[in-house]
């Protein structure tokens, strides 16, 4: 048994971390989407939710501008900013 | 002392491994659309993105299992090395060559950057050759032991 209990240890340790970060994600019951924003790279309208569209996936790589946010759904398929995931690219 | 070193290095260092795949495996499993949406972007893998987003984190958790029983351990050691050594070198083709790096943007480790998940990498490719070269060496040892007939 003394051989196996890092191991347990480890495993119990595993599906909690990744219990605690799916539950994180999920708000309201739904998961949070990926919006891309549209106006990129101007920077005017980043609070505008009506400037975001849902996508699949994001690319974002770099910081200079606003490339968009992983955010929940308000319901009219944009993005609820605040406590949304920002996300920038170059 | 040596025989309590011998083997709390190894057994520290496949609990961390546990730990490592069983976490990446789950939250890929659990976060499955997102995993595959993201792998079929990637150049590299593009339209073995589904059978790949299946096929990794079955591989982690075989890879667990192994680091999990003792007798297994060395395969385990040698399948987490062969992992990691293939996600290392992935991550290095992507900072290098690819134009957009996409975003997982899931689960504690995804939340690094790209090279700093090259670096953690990087430490566990070279963890799990640290943990496999002890167990070469016992082989090596009884093979020249027993080439030369001269006990033990």
């Amino acid at each position: 048994m003394k051989k196996y209990l890092l191991g347990i240890i480890a495993i119990f340790m595993a599906i909690s971390l990744s219990a605690f970060t799916i539950v994180k994600h999920e708000v309201s019951g739904r998961a949070m989407q990926n919006y891309s924003y549209n106006d990129y790279p101007d920077d005017a309208n980043i609070n505008n939710p009506t400037h975001y569209t849902e996508v699949a996936t994001l690319f974002c790589s770099g910081s200079a501008h606003r490339c968009g946010v992983k955010a929940n759904d308000d319901g009219t398929g944009h993005p609820v900013l605040s406590g949304a995931v920002i996300l920038t690219r170059n | 002392m040596k025989t309590v070193k011998k083997t709390i290095v190894p057994d520290i260092i496949s609990a961390l491994f546990i730990l490592l795949f069983v976490y990446t495996a789950l939250t890929k499993l659990m976060e499955h659309e997102s995993f595959r949406a993201v792998l079929s972007q990637s150049p590299l893998i593009g339209i073995n993105a589904t059978i790949l987003s299946w096929v990794l984190p079955i591989l982690e958790l075989f890879t667990a299992t192994l680091l999990f029983i003792p007798t297994m351990r060395k395969w385990g050691f040698a399948s987490s090395l062969i992992l990691m050594f293939f996600f290392t070198c992935y991550i290095t083709y992507m900072i290098l060559f690819a134009r957009d790096l996409p975003c997982s943007c899931g689960g504690v480790i995804s939340a690094m950057t790209w090279p700093e998940h090259l670096i953690f990498n990087i430490f566990f490719t070279a963890l799990a050759a640290i943990a496999l070269r002890p167990t070469l060496k016992n082989k090596l040892f009884i093979a020249i032991n027993r080439n030369s007939r001269t006990p033990v």
